[in-house]
């Protein structure tokens, strides 16, 4: 097993570093064979790395711990279910989750049908091939999987109970599938500029792969929000934590990518600027990742410190420097041919704006995340940057972002006036300010949630003119009904559609972030019979209990919860004690509704049994999820094959003789 | 003047005592004052941590609780923990010296970035304008919705039929 595992590192490694060869010299001598061959160890590679994962999987599945990964993150009772999800709770193991993610893709990419006899594929493989070997080296030098231990162990350390929980299976996997997406659209921006294509072929054929990197992004941030939401000592869904941080800067980027291509697109503009963001959305997925494993900030998600963030760090440096290269080789080619605005008030000059302010804040976010070194490098003072700085700097730019895309879709092309402005913003605009006059009225006093709301609102309803208006065009040629019209008129258009129903995800998400600023929380200690009430909520603590569960035991508290006097049940905070971990863990009990959700956690108890709970009222908290399962199936809408808009393009650019 | 001296003595008192026990009662750990104080301090690294579990917290929550009930105000309390801690003390950086760069930055660099996006669309819309006369915005054809939608239903209509 350790040989099998080993061999297969070693040997993907050497293939890796082959193939690569393969591939330049092929390009270099106009070798088919070569190329050829270099797809044949592409695919080898892939074969390698399912082999690794497999065995690693199987290890830790049976729970060999004579390998010293198995020891270090499992235990013999843990579920199997968490001994395989062990495979990303340290180092080795996700960087080994993170090389078969870009195998998978680089043999994906290298036997697509739709790049057959294309001759940009030996380049795009062999750009994915860097980072192959990159990994690979990671693997087999720095931290390797299948290491051995002295002798076998009679138990492993287990794993850390705050990684037990359905979150640690989803969550890793799909923002690895999110940031090694992105290596892809990369790959191919960078070949296209090597071998000169200047037009929007790359963006054209990368663009389901990048929507894809990008709702798994998004999904993988949701995710771990909400298992932050639920896990004790994570801040809640969002605390601006530095390594939260390090996978919002790619996403705010890949976001402002997915905007500015369909100017590319549609009106050959803003070349150089398409081509700078996806090579800055890739360097911060590596930037990410050295922040997550180099220690140099303190993250209670961070893997801790080691040595491998100054490899990433080199290996970062290496390919921008390289893409900066080809990029400012190519930039006269570029340039020539580019579009140009020809108003200020047009859809590509909003798009414009868009990026400008999803640029603005991926820098914030970048700037407050770094500066506590920044501040120790200048002053040797390590100052703290936390969610109070994030909130004040964040909350006016993510609500012009808002505004933007609120006014975005209904702005013509090429050239809007201030009669096409007022026909459409009109309504949208007076029903928003009713809202907001509303909510003053109902006593909100604060400027933020009440300009917040109004912008939301705003939002939304644009939205809905841009469906009337479409599907109202539509009838009026083809005098289908309302909800044929509709559905046609989305499917026919699914990129577009796609693209509005994750707004009003977005929206939804907004409205249920603003919302939970509105929280009230109380920490009392109560006896057996004693009441406590919260906002509209009385708790009554009936008992505190224990139970088994495996090995681990269970102390719990039954708490019946009244609501303006109705009884709603009775809800159960627990806290574990792990065999084999020193520390318990708190399970929190939420009562989620639409309109808030009610928190409570067990913070202790004495042995009169009397106990200390906190408890929360977090209002619109479960909008944030709904919003969330709103924008991945408006990317599933946008991405999902169909008759209409799924036309595989042309390539266009210089020819070769190797494919 | 015996009897003001031990009116006055007595009204301290009375004064000192009742502010004490008014003031015990008036501060615990859910006040909102004391959780608006707590929410500006680092507490050693702990503020993220939940108030149920983490001692560290619960103890600078208790702290605060306690200084108010002594009488100090919020600024004084804040000032206290910065004499402590300096500026390490607290969730964000000082708005003066190097710290003020934290906050200015950011505004900069979106102000830069305006400033370059205006003067970009200014010149290519100029030029724009020298080459050729502008059609009136309302006769833009085919850029706005209804138009779109027109045009892809004749697309479609095209490809059943050819």
């Amino acid at each position: 097993m350790h040989i099998i595992g080993n061999v297969s590192i070693y040997l993907a490694f050497f293939l890796s570093i082959y193939a690569f060869a393969a591939y330049v010299l092929g390009i270099k001598k106009q070798d088919q064979r070569l190329i050829d061959s270099g797809k044949g160890a592409t695919m080898g590679i892939f074969i390698l790395a399912s082999i690794s994962m497999i065995l690693m999987l199987v290890l830790l599945g049976t729970s060999q711990l004579q390998f010293e990964y198995v020891y270090r993150y499992t235990s013999t009772d843990l579920p199997v279910m968490y001994k395989l999800a062990a495979l990303w709770a340290g180092n080795a193991g996700s960087l080994l989750l993170w090389t078969f993610f870009l195998a998978m893709y680089s043999a994906m990419v290298a036997f697509s049908r739709k790049m057959i006899r294309n001759p940009m594929t030996p380049y795009i493989i062999s750009i994915m091939m860097l980072n192959v070997i990159f990994f690979y080296f990671i693997l087999s030098f720095v931290t390797q999987p299948f290491a051995l231990m002295d002798g076998v162990p009679p138990e492993g350390r287990g794993l850390n109970p705050m990684l037990q929980d359905p979150g640690m299976i989803f969550h890793p996997v799909t923002l690895y599938l999110g940031y090694v997406g992105l290596a892809v659209p990369f790959a191919f921006a960078i070949a296209s500029l090597i071998v000169k294509s200047m037009d929007a072929f790359w963006i054209q054929m990368t663009r389901r792969w990048t929507i894809i990197a990008w709702a798994f992004l998004t999904l993988g941030n949701v995710i771990g929000g909400y298992w932050a939401y639920t896990e004790l000592g994570w801040g809640g869904y969002w605390a601006w934590d530095p390594v939260e941080n390090a996978s919002f800067m790619p996403w705010l980027t890949v976001t402002a990518y997915l905007h500015s291509v369909m100017i590319q697109e549609r009106k050959n503009m803003l070349k150089v600027w398409n081509l700078s963001l996806i090579i800055l959305s890739y360097a911060l997925t590596l930037f990410g990742t050295f922040l997550v494993r180099s220690g140099v900030l303190t993250s209670v998600h961070a893997f801790g410190e080691t040595n491998l963030g100054a490899y990433f760090l080199v290996f970062m440096a290496f390919m921008v420097i390289l893409s900066m290269y080809v990029l400012m080789s190519r930039y006269h080619l570029i340039k020539k041919d580019t579009g140009q605005f020809e108003s200020f008030l047009s859809k590509e000059s909003s798009f414009l704006v868009n990026n400008l302010i999803l640029l603005g804040a991926t820098f914030a976010v970048f700037w407050g995340t770094v500066f506590p070194l920044v501040s120790e490098a200048v002053r040797g003072t390590k100052v703290t940057v936390g969610v109070p700085f994030f909130n004040t700097v964040m909350s006016p730019i993510l609500l012009a972002l808002l505004f933007i895309m609120a006014v975005c879709p209904l702005i013509a092309w090429q050239r809007s006036s201030m009669k096409n402005i007022r026909d459409n913003f009109l309504i949208p605009a007076v029903i928003s300010l009713a809202v907001a006059a509303v909510l003053v009225i109902m006593g909100i006093r604060n400027a933020y949630p009440v300009i917040a709301f109004a912008i939301i609102s705003f939002m939304v309803l644009t939205h809905l003119v841009e469906f009337i208006r479409g599907t109202r065009a539509r009838r009026k040629v083809t005098k289908e009904a309302v909800p044929v019209a509709l559905f046609r008129l989305m499917i026919r258009s699914r990129r577009r559609y796609g693209g509005y129903i994750v707004h009003l995800g977005i929206a939804l998400i907004a409205f249920g972030i603003v919302g939970s600023n509105f929280d009230v929380e109380r920490m009392e200690t109560l006896s057996i019979g004693e009441s406590m009430e919260i906002d509209r909520y009385t708790l009554t603590y009936e008992n505190l209990g224990q139970r088994t569960e495996g090995v681990n035991d269970i102390v719990f508290a039954n708490i019946a919860v009244e609501e303006n006097g109705r009884e709603l049940g009775y809800i159960q905070p627990e806290r574990i004690f792990y065999l084999n971990w020193e520390e318990p863990s708190t399970e929190v009990a939420v009562r989620s509704t639409l309109r808030e959700d009610l928190y409570v956690v067990l913070s202790g108890w004495e042995e009169d049994q009397r106990a200390t709970f906190q408890v929360k009222v977090n209002p619109l908290v479960k909008w944030i999820w709904i919003g969330s399962y709103v924008l991945v199936i408006g990317s599933i809408f946008a991405i999902w094959g169909g008759r209409y808009g799924q036309v595989t393009p042309r390539y266009a650019g210089p020819e070769r003789k190797v494919h | 003047m015996h009897t003001l001296k031990i009116t006055a003595i007595i009204y301290v008192i009375l004064a000192a005592a009742f502010s004490t026990a008014y003031g015990q009662e008036a501060y615990d750990i859910n006040s909102t004052e004391v959780k608006e104080i707590a929410g500006y301090l680092s507490m050693e690294g702990h503020s993220e941590h939940d108030l149920a579990t983490c001692s560290t917290k619960q103890r600078y929550y208790e702290e605060i609780a306690e200084m108010l009930n002594d009488g100090y105000t919020k600024e004084e309390i804040l000032q206290d923990y910065e004499a402590m801690y300096g500026e390490q003390g607290f969730r964000e950086p000082n708005k003066s010296g190097f710290s003020i760069l934290a906050w200015t930055i950011p505004i900069l660099m979106l102000g830069a970035g305006s400033t370059a996006f205006i003067l970009r669309i200014k010149n290519q819309v100029n030029n724009q304008r020298r080459e050729k006369a502008p059609l009136p915005a309302e006769r833009n054809a085919g850029e706005n919705t209804e138009d779109e939608v027109i045009r892809a239903i004749i697309e479609e209509e095209k490809r059943k039929h050819f």
